[in-house]
Protein backbone atom coordinates (compact mmCIF):
# COMPACT_ATOMS: atom_id res chain seq x y z
CA UNK A 1 0.00 0.00 0.00
CA UNK A 2 2.69 2.26 0.87
CA UNK A 3 4.19 1.29 -2.02
CA UNK A 4 1.47 2.46 -4.31
CA UNK A 5 1.27 5.88 -2.08
CA UNK A 6 4.92 6.57 -2.75
CA UNK A 7 4.12 6.11 -6.65
CA UNK A 8 0.83 8.17 -6.60
CA UNK A 9 3.02 11.16 -4.84
CA UNK A 10 5.86 10.50 -7.37
CA UNK A 11 3.02 10.83 -10.38
CA UNK A 12 1.75 13.96 -8.91
CA UNK A 13 5.19 15.59 -8.17
CA UNK A 14 6.15 14.66 -11.74
CA UNK A 15 3.42 16.02 -13.25
CA UNK A 16 3.44 19.50 -11.02
CA UNK A 17 7.21 19.44 -12.18
CA UNK A 18 6.59 18.85 -15.67
CA UNK A 19 3.78 21.26 -15.91
CA UNK A 20 5.83 24.19 -14.07
CA UNK A 21 8.50 23.45 -16.97
CA UNK A 22 6.19 23.86 -19.51
CA UNK A 23 5.03 27.08 -18.39
CA UNK A 24 8.48 28.62 -18.88
CA UNK A 25 7.37 28.68 -22.39
CA UNK A 26 4.32 30.67 -23.45
CA UNK A 27 1.92 29.00 -26.24
CA UNK A 28 1.53 31.16 -29.04
CA UNK A 29 -1.44 33.06 -27.76
CA UNK A 30 0.46 34.10 -24.73
CA UNK A 31 3.24 34.97 -26.37
CA UNK A 32 1.13 37.29 -29.15
CA UNK A 33 -0.38 38.92 -25.97
CA UNK A 34 3.32 39.46 -24.71
CA UNK A 35 4.47 40.91 -27.57
CA UNK A 36 1.13 43.47 -28.68
CA UNK A 37 0.38 44.20 -25.29
CA UNK A 38 2.88 47.09 -25.50
CA UNK A 39 1.47 47.93 -29.00
CA UNK A 40 -1.76 47.68 -27.94
CA UNK A 41 -1.49 50.66 -25.65
CA UNK A 42 -0.83 52.65 -29.05
CA UNK A 43 -3.42 55.20 -29.99
CA UNK A 44 -0.94 56.87 -32.06
CA UNK A 45 2.32 58.27 -32.83
CA UNK A 46 4.55 59.93 -34.35
CA UNK A 47 8.37 60.22 -34.62
CA UNK A 48 11.44 62.11 -36.46
CA UNK A 49 13.04 58.94 -37.97
CA UNK A 50 16.83 59.55 -40.27
CA UNK A 51 17.57 56.63 -42.91
CA UNK A 52 20.23 55.61 -44.08
CA UNK A 53 20.58 52.66 -47.01
CA UNK A 54 23.33 50.95 -47.85
CA UNK A 55 21.74 49.14 -50.95
CA UNK A 56 23.17 47.85 -54.48
CA UNK A 57 22.51 50.09 -57.41
CA UNK A 58 20.68 52.38 -55.22
CA UNK A 59 22.32 55.29 -53.32
CA UNK A 60 20.84 58.23 -51.62
CA UNK A 61 22.41 60.40 -48.76
CA UNK A 62 20.41 59.73 -45.44
CA UNK A 63 17.46 60.98 -44.78
CA UNK A 64 14.59 62.52 -42.36
CA UNK A 65 11.80 61.22 -42.38
CA UNK A 66 8.59 62.12 -40.67
CA UNK A 67 6.54 58.71 -39.47
CA UNK A 68 2.67 59.26 -38.49
CA UNK A 69 0.86 56.10 -37.39
CA UNK A 70 -2.75 55.73 -35.87
CA UNK A 71 -4.45 52.73 -34.69
CA UNK A 72 -5.79 50.45 -36.14
CA UNK A 73 -4.14 50.74 -39.63
CA UNK A 74 -3.44 54.21 -40.58
CA UNK A 75 0.28 55.43 -41.08
CA UNK A 76 1.41 58.07 -43.65
CA UNK A 77 5.64 58.63 -44.18
CA UNK A 78 6.27 62.46 -44.86
CA UNK A 79 9.56 63.10 -46.64
CA UNK A 80 11.31 66.04 -48.51
CA UNK A 81 11.82 65.50 -51.67
CA UNK A 82 12.50 62.04 -52.73
CA UNK A 83 13.60 58.49 -51.00
CA UNK A 84 13.07 54.76 -50.83
CA UNK A 85 11.72 53.70 -48.20
CA UNK A 86 12.09 49.91 -46.72
CA UNK A 87 8.84 48.18 -45.70
CA UNK A 88 10.49 46.45 -43.10
CA UNK A 89 12.06 48.53 -40.12
CA UNK A 90 10.05 51.83 -39.62
CA UNK A 91 7.03 50.26 -37.35
CA UNK A 92 8.40 48.01 -34.51
CA UNK A 93 9.13 44.33 -35.74
CA UNK A 94 5.99 43.06 -34.13
CA UNK A 95 3.52 44.30 -35.60
CA UNK A 96 4.30 42.14 -38.90
CA UNK A 97 3.47 39.06 -36.57
CA UNK A 98 -0.03 40.54 -35.36
CA UNK A 99 -2.05 38.12 -37.61
CA UNK A 100 0.46 34.91 -37.24
CA UNK A 101 -1.10 32.10 -35.87
CA UNK A 102 1.85 29.41 -34.93
CA UNK A 103 4.45 31.43 -32.85
CA UNK A 104 6.55 28.40 -31.63
CA UNK A 105 9.12 29.04 -28.89
CA UNK A 106 11.88 26.51 -29.35
CA UNK A 107 14.53 28.42 -25.95
CA UNK A 108 15.09 30.86 -23.87
CA UNK A 109 18.61 32.15 -23.77
CA UNK A 110 20.15 35.08 -22.50
CA UNK A 111 21.30 37.94 -24.84
CA UNK A 112 23.10 41.11 -23.53
CA UNK A 113 22.32 40.10 -20.17
CA UNK A 114 18.54 39.98 -21.34
CA UNK A 115 16.23 36.98 -20.84
CA UNK A 116 14.72 36.01 -24.12
CA UNK A 117 12.83 33.57 -26.03
CA UNK A 118 13.73 32.34 -29.12
CA UNK A 119 10.30 31.78 -31.56
CA UNK A 120 10.12 30.43 -34.61
CA UNK A 121 7.43 30.44 -37.82
CA UNK A 122 7.33 29.53 -41.30
CA UNK A 123 5.41 32.49 -43.51
CA UNK A 124 6.16 34.85 -46.50
CA UNK A 125 8.60 37.82 -46.42
CA UNK A 126 9.23 39.90 -48.72
CA UNK A 127 7.81 37.41 -51.24
CA UNK A 128 9.84 34.89 -49.91
CA UNK A 129 8.70 31.49 -48.56
CA UNK A 130 10.80 31.23 -45.06
CA UNK A 131 11.64 30.25 -41.52
CA UNK A 132 11.41 33.46 -39.40
CA UNK A 133 13.05 33.08 -36.27
CA UNK A 134 13.25 36.42 -33.32
CA UNK A 135 14.37 36.69 -30.00
CA UNK A 136 11.10 38.12 -27.72
CA UNK A 137 12.49 40.23 -24.46
CA UNK A 138 10.81 37.97 -21.58
CA UNK A 139 10.06 41.39 -19.67
CA UNK A 140 9.02 43.81 -22.08
CA UNK A 141 8.09 41.17 -25.14
CA UNK A 142 10.13 43.39 -27.58
CA UNK A 143 11.07 41.79 -30.86
CA UNK A 144 15.46 42.52 -30.43
CA UNK A 145 16.47 40.61 -33.35
CA UNK A 146 14.94 38.90 -36.01
CA UNK A 147 16.38 36.81 -39.01
CA UNK A 148 14.47 34.84 -41.74
CA UNK A 149 16.08 32.45 -43.74
CA UNK A 150 15.28 30.81 -47.18
CA UNK A 151 16.53 27.85 -48.99
CA UNK A 152 19.27 27.57 -46.18
CA UNK A 153 20.51 31.27 -46.87
CA UNK A 154 20.03 33.77 -44.11
CA UNK A 155 18.48 36.68 -46.15
CA UNK A 156 17.12 39.01 -43.56
CA UNK A 157 18.42 40.39 -40.32
CA UNK A 158 17.19 42.89 -38.17
CA UNK A 159 18.39 44.29 -34.82
CA UNK A 160 16.57 46.71 -32.41
CA UNK A 161 17.54 48.45 -29.50
CA UNK A 162 14.05 50.23 -27.62
CA UNK A 163 13.60 53.26 -25.49
CA UNK A 164 10.57 53.09 -23.08
CA UNK A 165 8.30 56.25 -24.31
CA UNK A 166 5.70 57.32 -21.96
CA UNK A 167 5.65 53.58 -20.81
CA UNK A 168 5.53 52.25 -24.06
CA UNK A 169 8.72 50.61 -25.26
CA UNK A 170 9.49 51.73 -29.07
CA UNK A 171 12.51 51.54 -31.32
CA UNK A 172 15.21 53.55 -30.71
CA UNK A 173 17.25 52.52 -33.46
CA UNK A 174 17.02 49.73 -35.76
CA UNK A 175 20.09 48.00 -38.33
CA UNK A 176 18.69 45.84 -41.16
CA UNK A 177 21.60 43.77 -42.74
CA UNK A 178 19.38 42.31 -46.39
CA UNK A 179 20.84 39.85 -48.80
CA UNK A 180 19.35 40.95 -52.09
CA UNK A 181 18.24 38.20 -54.93
CA UNK A 182 20.73 38.38 -57.97
CA UNK A 183 17.61 40.05 -60.00
CA UNK A 184 17.71 43.05 -57.95
CA UNK A 185 20.83 44.07 -60.36
CA UNK A 186 18.20 44.81 -62.39
CA UNK A 187 17.34 48.42 -61.29
CA UNK A 188 20.71 49.12 -62.28
CA UNK A 189 19.40 48.78 -66.21
CA UNK A 190 17.48 51.99 -65.00
CA UNK A 191 18.88 54.57 -67.29
CA UNK A 192 21.05 52.93 -69.59
CA UNK A 193 21.90 53.34 -73.01
CA UNK A 194 20.70 51.14 -75.62
CA UNK A 195 24.46 51.16 -76.41
CA UNK A 196 25.96 50.07 -72.70
CA UNK A 197 23.03 46.78 -72.28
CA UNK A 198 25.42 44.53 -73.98
CA UNK A 199 28.19 45.05 -71.50
CA UNK A 200 25.65 45.39 -68.77
CA UNK A 201 24.24 41.97 -69.45
CA UNK A 202 27.65 40.85 -69.47
CA UNK A 203 28.39 41.54 -66.33
CA UNK A 204 25.10 40.35 -64.71
CA UNK A 205 26.03 37.30 -62.42
CA UNK A 206 24.17 34.98 -59.87
CA UNK A 207 25.06 36.43 -56.80
CA UNK A 208 22.93 37.73 -53.76
CA UNK A 209 24.03 41.08 -53.14
CA UNK A 210 24.48 42.67 -49.84
CA UNK A 211 22.82 45.59 -48.72
CA UNK A 212 22.21 47.13 -45.14
CA UNK A 213 19.83 49.91 -43.67
CA UNK A 214 20.05 51.80 -40.92
CA UNK A 215 17.07 53.62 -39.08
CA UNK A 216 17.60 56.12 -36.10
CA UNK A 217 14.02 56.83 -34.06
CA UNK A 218 13.96 60.34 -32.11
CA UNK A 219 11.04 62.62 -30.96
CA UNK A 220 8.57 60.12 -30.26
CA UNK A 221 5.23 61.55 -29.60
CA UNK A 222 2.40 58.95 -28.23
CA UNK A 223 -0.81 59.10 -27.83
CA UNK A 224 -1.47 63.21 -28.26
CA UNK A 225 -4.22 62.72 -30.73
CA UNK A 226 -3.38 62.79 -34.45
CA UNK A 227 -6.67 63.85 -36.24
CA UNK A 228 -7.65 61.60 -39.20
CA UNK A 229 -7.11 64.57 -41.79
CA UNK A 230 -3.79 63.73 -40.91
CA UNK A 231 -3.66 60.53 -43.42
CA UNK A 232 -6.40 61.34 -45.51
CA UNK A 233 -3.73 62.35 -48.55
CA UNK A 234 -1.75 58.80 -48.09
CA UNK A 235 -3.19 56.74 -50.64
CA UNK A 236 -1.99 53.43 -49.58
CA UNK A 237 -0.22 51.78 -46.71
CA UNK A 238 2.79 50.77 -47.99
CA UNK A 239 4.03 50.10 -44.46
CA UNK A 240 4.35 46.34 -44.60
CA UNK A 241 2.53 45.11 -40.89
CA UNK B 1 44.05 96.90 -77.58
CA UNK B 2 43.69 96.37 -81.41
CA UNK B 3 42.31 92.93 -80.68
CA UNK B 4 39.61 94.01 -78.23
CA UNK B 5 38.36 96.52 -81.05
CA UNK B 6 38.38 93.64 -83.40
CA UNK B 7 35.83 91.53 -80.85
CA UNK B 8 34.14 94.10 -80.29
CA UNK B 9 33.11 94.40 -84.20
CA UNK B 10 32.59 90.64 -84.38
CA UNK B 11 30.86 90.72 -81.37
CA UNK B 12 28.74 93.75 -83.06
CA UNK B 13 28.83 91.92 -86.50
CA UNK B 14 27.51 88.48 -85.08
CA UNK B 15 24.67 90.01 -82.62
CA UNK B 16 23.35 92.02 -85.85
CA UNK B 17 22.29 88.88 -87.59
CA UNK B 18 19.50 87.52 -86.66
CA UNK B 19 20.19 83.77 -87.23
CA UNK B 20 22.45 84.20 -83.90
CA UNK B 21 19.16 84.57 -82.05
CA UNK B 22 17.11 81.54 -83.47
CA UNK B 23 18.65 79.62 -81.13
CA UNK B 24 17.98 81.54 -77.85
CA UNK B 25 14.44 81.92 -79.20
CA UNK B 26 13.87 78.49 -79.95
CA UNK B 27 15.02 77.59 -76.67
CA UNK B 28 12.70 80.40 -74.91
CA UNK B 29 9.66 78.98 -76.48
CA UNK B 30 10.41 75.44 -76.13
CA UNK B 31 12.13 74.75 -72.71
CA UNK B 32 9.13 75.97 -70.76
CA UNK B 33 7.04 74.15 -72.72
CA UNK B 34 9.23 70.81 -71.75
CA UNK B 35 8.84 72.26 -67.87
CA UNK B 36 5.19 72.51 -68.15
CA UNK B 37 5.13 68.83 -69.46
CA UNK B 38 7.63 67.77 -66.99
CA UNK B 39 5.16 69.62 -64.16
CA UNK B 40 2.55 67.15 -65.24
CA UNK B 41 4.09 64.11 -63.85
CA UNK B 42 6.87 62.26 -63.97
CA UNK B 43 4.97 59.00 -62.85
CA UNK B 44 6.59 56.96 -65.36
CA UNK B 45 10.08 57.41 -63.68
CA UNK B 46 8.80 56.50 -60.36
CA UNK B 47 6.75 53.03 -61.42
CA UNK B 48 9.87 51.66 -63.27
CA UNK B 49 11.98 52.42 -59.88
CA UNK B 50 9.18 51.16 -57.72
CA UNK B 51 8.81 48.19 -59.85
CA UNK B 52 12.44 47.05 -59.45
CA UNK B 53 12.55 47.07 -55.85
CA UNK B 54 9.13 46.63 -54.65
CA UNK B 55 9.46 43.38 -52.50
CA UNK B 56 11.30 45.14 -50.43
CA UNK B 57 10.88 49.21 -50.48
CA UNK B 58 8.18 51.17 -51.58
CA UNK B 59 8.67 54.94 -53.27
CA UNK B 60 7.59 58.36 -51.45
CA UNK B 61 7.64 61.74 -52.35
CA UNK B 62 8.37 63.39 -56.16
CA UNK B 63 11.71 63.45 -58.26
CA UNK B 64 9.82 66.30 -59.85
CA UNK B 65 11.58 69.46 -59.11
CA UNK B 66 14.05 71.97 -61.12
CA UNK B 67 17.44 69.77 -61.29
CA UNK B 68 15.98 66.94 -62.42
CA UNK B 69 14.05 68.56 -65.13
CA UNK B 70 17.34 70.69 -66.17
CA UNK B 71 19.17 67.69 -66.35
CA UNK B 72 16.58 65.62 -69.21
CA UNK B 73 16.71 69.13 -70.87
CA UNK B 74 20.33 69.31 -70.99
CA UNK B 75 20.41 66.09 -73.45
CA UNK B 76 19.61 68.85 -75.78
CA UNK B 77 23.65 69.10 -76.29
CA UNK B 78 23.57 66.04 -78.16
CA UNK B 79 22.50 67.62 -81.66
CA UNK B 80 20.06 70.32 -81.16
CA UNK B 81 22.77 73.18 -79.66
CA UNK B 82 25.00 71.88 -82.37
CA UNK B 83 23.50 72.77 -84.79
CA UNK B 84 22.38 76.17 -83.73
CA UNK B 85 25.78 77.03 -82.94
CA UNK B 86 26.95 75.87 -86.38
CA UNK B 87 24.76 78.90 -87.97
CA UNK B 88 27.02 81.29 -85.97
CA UNK B 89 30.47 79.98 -86.65
CA UNK B 90 29.92 78.75 -89.84
CA UNK B 91 29.10 82.18 -91.12
CA UNK B 92 31.96 83.66 -89.18
CA UNK B 93 34.54 83.65 -92.59
CA UNK B 94 32.13 82.22 -94.95
CA UNK B 95 29.42 85.45 -94.39
CA UNK B 96 32.48 87.89 -94.90
CA UNK B 97 33.26 86.17 -98.39
CA UNK B 98 30.06 85.64 -99.26
CA UNK B 99 29.19 89.65 -98.48
CA UNK B 100 32.21 91.00 -100.32
CA UNK B 101 33.35 92.63 -97.10
CA UNK B 102 36.36 90.83 -96.79
CA UNK B 103 38.73 92.64 -99.17
CA UNK B 104 38.22 95.69 -97.87
CA UNK B 105 38.80 93.95 -94.30
CA UNK B 106 41.47 92.38 -95.42
CA UNK B 107 43.46 95.44 -97.23
CA UNK B 108 43.20 97.40 -93.70
CA UNK B 109 46.68 97.01 -91.42
CA UNK B 110 45.56 94.56 -89.65
CA UNK B 111 47.28 91.08 -89.56
CA UNK B 112 45.07 88.34 -90.55
CA UNK B 113 46.24 86.44 -87.17
CA UNK B 114 44.23 89.47 -84.83
CA UNK B 115 41.17 88.95 -87.48
CA UNK B 116 41.36 85.17 -87.10
CA UNK B 117 41.66 85.64 -83.54
CA UNK B 118 39.04 88.38 -82.71
CA UNK B 119 36.45 85.91 -84.91
CA UNK B 120 37.63 83.23 -82.76
CA UNK B 121 37.44 84.96 -79.49
CA UNK B 122 33.76 86.74 -80.40
CA UNK B 123 32.13 82.94 -81.50
CA UNK B 124 33.70 81.38 -78.38
CA UNK B 125 31.80 84.79 -76.61
CA UNK B 126 29.02 83.89 -78.72
CA UNK B 127 28.95 80.17 -77.30
CA UNK B 128 29.60 80.76 -73.84
CA UNK B 129 26.30 83.43 -73.83
CA UNK B 130 24.54 80.62 -75.58
CA UNK B 131 25.06 78.21 -73.17
CA UNK B 132 25.00 80.33 -70.39
CA UNK B 133 21.40 81.31 -71.41
CA UNK B 134 20.32 77.92 -71.73
CA UNK B 135 21.86 77.27 -68.56
CA UNK B 136 20.02 80.02 -66.87
CA UNK B 137 16.66 79.18 -68.74
CA UNK B 138 16.56 75.28 -67.93
CA UNK B 139 18.02 75.27 -64.11
CA UNK B 140 16.62 79.00 -63.03
CA UNK B 141 13.22 78.42 -64.60
CA UNK B 142 13.79 74.84 -63.67
CA UNK B 143 14.00 75.86 -60.02
CA UNK B 144 11.42 78.91 -60.29
CA UNK B 145 8.89 76.61 -61.57
CA UNK B 146 9.70 73.41 -59.91
CA UNK B 147 11.51 74.07 -56.89
CA UNK B 148 14.83 72.65 -55.32
CA UNK B 149 14.87 69.23 -53.98
CA UNK B 150 17.12 66.08 -54.49
CA UNK B 151 18.18 65.78 -57.68
CA UNK B 152 17.64 61.84 -59.40
CA UNK B 153 20.12 60.33 -61.72
CA UNK B 154 20.36 57.43 -63.14
CA UNK B 155 23.83 56.04 -62.90
CA UNK B 156 24.22 52.31 -61.85
CA UNK B 157 20.84 52.28 -60.32
CA UNK B 158 19.14 55.20 -59.13
CA UNK B 159 20.97 57.98 -57.32
CA UNK B 160 19.99 61.00 -55.71
CA UNK B 161 22.22 63.74 -55.26
CA UNK B 162 21.52 66.48 -52.26
CA UNK B 163 20.37 69.88 -53.83
CA UNK B 164 23.41 71.64 -53.06
CA UNK B 165 25.37 68.66 -54.66
CA UNK B 166 23.66 69.11 -57.43
CA UNK B 167 23.69 72.73 -58.52
CA UNK B 168 27.06 72.23 -58.11
CA UNK B 169 27.81 68.90 -60.37
CA UNK B 170 25.58 71.63 -63.16
CA UNK B 171 28.15 74.17 -62.84
CA UNK B 172 30.53 71.33 -63.89
CA UNK B 173 28.59 69.67 -66.43
CA UNK B 174 28.12 73.01 -68.46
CA UNK B 175 31.50 73.75 -68.21
CA UNK B 176 31.94 70.49 -69.74
CA UNK B 177 29.08 71.25 -72.08
CA UNK B 178 30.53 74.25 -72.98
CA UNK B 179 33.87 73.06 -74.24
CA UNK B 180 32.08 70.52 -76.43
CA UNK B 181 30.46 73.59 -77.75
CA UNK B 182 33.52 75.12 -78.51
CA UNK B 183 34.67 72.43 -80.13
CA UNK B 184 30.91 72.30 -82.48
CA UNK B 185 31.51 76.02 -83.14
CA UNK B 186 35.59 75.65 -84.02
CA UNK B 187 34.82 72.91 -86.91
CA UNK B 188 32.46 75.51 -88.00
CA UNK B 189 35.25 78.34 -88.04
CA UNK B 190 37.18 75.55 -90.34
CA UNK B 191 34.53 75.02 -92.77
CA UNK B 192 33.76 78.64 -92.87
CA UNK B 193 37.33 79.53 -93.66
CA UNK B 194 37.51 77.12 -96.76
CA UNK B 195 34.08 78.01 -98.47
CA UNK B 196 32.28 81.60 -99.74
CA UNK B 197 28.75 80.30 -98.48
CA UNK B 198 27.82 80.07 -95.07
CA UNK B 199 25.59 77.19 -95.92
CA UNK B 200 28.27 74.74 -97.23
CA UNK B 201 30.11 75.12 -93.23
CA UNK B 202 26.85 74.72 -91.32
CA UNK B 203 25.93 71.33 -93.53
CA UNK B 204 29.48 70.74 -92.86
CA UNK B 205 29.81 71.00 -89.70
CA UNK B 206 26.90 68.77 -88.57
CA UNK B 207 27.70 65.83 -91.44
CA UNK B 208 31.11 65.62 -90.01
CA UNK B 209 29.77 65.50 -86.24
CA UNK B 210 27.01 63.24 -87.24
CA UNK B 211 29.17 61.22 -88.77
CA UNK B 212 31.88 60.54 -86.43
CA UNK B 213 28.75 60.47 -83.58
CA UNK B 214 27.55 57.45 -85.64
CA UNK B 215 31.07 55.81 -86.18
CA UNK B 216 31.06 56.62 -81.82
CA UNK B 217 28.18 55.19 -80.62
CA UNK B 218 28.00 52.18 -83.36
CA UNK B 219 28.43 48.80 -81.16
CA UNK B 220 30.17 47.21 -83.61
CA UNK B 221 33.91 45.30 -82.75
CA UNK B 222 35.41 47.40 -85.85
CA UNK B 223 35.22 50.91 -84.25
CA UNK B 224 35.82 49.67 -80.57
CA UNK B 225 39.48 50.41 -80.86
CA UNK B 226 39.27 53.66 -83.07
CA UNK B 227 36.15 55.43 -80.80
CA UNK B 228 38.74 56.53 -77.53
CA UNK B 229 40.10 58.69 -80.64
CA UNK B 230 36.85 60.27 -81.43
CA UNK B 231 35.66 63.65 -79.92
CA UNK B 232 31.77 62.73 -80.05
CA UNK B 233 32.93 59.95 -77.49
CA UNK B 234 33.32 62.34 -74.87
CA UNK B 235 30.03 64.58 -75.48
CA UNK B 236 27.94 63.00 -73.35
CA UNK B 237 30.80 63.77 -70.93
CA UNK B 238 29.04 66.37 -68.90
CA UNK B 239 26.57 63.38 -67.94
CA UNK B 240 29.92 62.23 -65.42
CA UNK B 241 29.71 65.28 -63.46
CA UNK B 242 26.30 63.61 -62.19
CA UNK B 243 27.62 60.47 -61.06
CA UNK B 244 28.84 59.21 -57.87
CA UNK B 245 32.31 59.47 -57.72
CA UNK B 246 33.12 61.85 -60.28
CA UNK B 247 35.22 60.33 -62.47
CA UNK B 248 37.59 63.53 -62.86
CA UNK B 249 40.13 61.08 -64.74
CA UNK B 250 37.71 60.26 -67.26
CA UNK B 251 36.60 63.61 -67.31
CA UNK B 252 40.09 65.16 -67.88
CA UNK B 253 40.58 62.46 -70.54
CA UNK B 254 37.66 63.74 -72.68
CA UNK B 255 38.80 67.53 -71.79
CA UNK B 256 42.36 66.91 -73.21
CA UNK B 257 40.99 65.27 -76.47
CA UNK B 258 38.43 68.11 -76.90
CA UNK B 259 40.90 70.71 -76.45
CA UNK B 260 43.45 68.58 -78.68
CA UNK B 261 40.67 68.79 -81.06
CA UNK B 262 39.97 72.59 -81.03
CA UNK B 263 43.57 73.36 -81.37
CA UNK B 264 43.69 71.11 -84.27
CA UNK B 265 40.62 72.33 -86.32
CA UNK B 266 41.38 76.05 -85.29
CA UNK B 267 45.21 75.47 -85.98
CA UNK B 268 44.53 74.15 -89.93
CA UNK B 269 41.62 76.72 -90.10
CA UNK B 270 44.48 79.49 -89.15
CA UNK B 271 47.00 78.09 -91.74
CA UNK B 272 43.46 77.91 -94.68
CA UNK B 273 42.84 81.49 -93.53
CA UNK B 274 46.18 83.22 -93.70
CA UNK B 275 47.01 81.49 -96.94
CA UNK B 276 43.76 82.31 -98.81
CA UNK B 277 43.83 84.46 -101.90
CA UNK B 278 40.78 87.42 -100.79
CA UNK B 279 39.83 88.31 -104.59
CA UNK B 280 36.38 89.60 -103.90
Amino acid sequence: MNHIHRSIVFIILYALAIGSWTQEYPDSQELQDLMLGNWERIEDYEVDIKLALDIPGFRMPSRKIHYLYKSPDKSKVEVKGFAIIPKQGIQPFFTFLRDSLSLQVLNDSLVNGKAVYEVALEDTFMNQAGKISFFVEQKTGNITEAWVVHDSREFFRLTSEYDEVDGIYLPKSTVINMTLPPDFQNIQRLGKKPTDMRDFEAQMTNEWLDGSISIQFKNYKVNRGIPDYMFEDETEDAIQD
Amino acid sequence: MILLKLTQNELYKIFSLVRSYIGIILFTGIVPLILWGYGMGTSHIEAEIESSVSAMFFIEGSPTNGFTAAYFIMNFFWIHIPFLLALVGGDIFAGEHANGTFRVYATRPISRLSIFTSKVLATTIYTFIFVFYFGLLTLGLGLLWHGGGDMLVFHNGVLILESGDALIRFFIAYFFSFMNMVLVSSIAIFFSTMVRNAVGPVIGTMALFIFILMVSTLPLDVFKSIQPYLFTTYFSNWEQAFFDPIPWDDLFRGLGLIVSNIVMYLGIALIIFRRKDILS
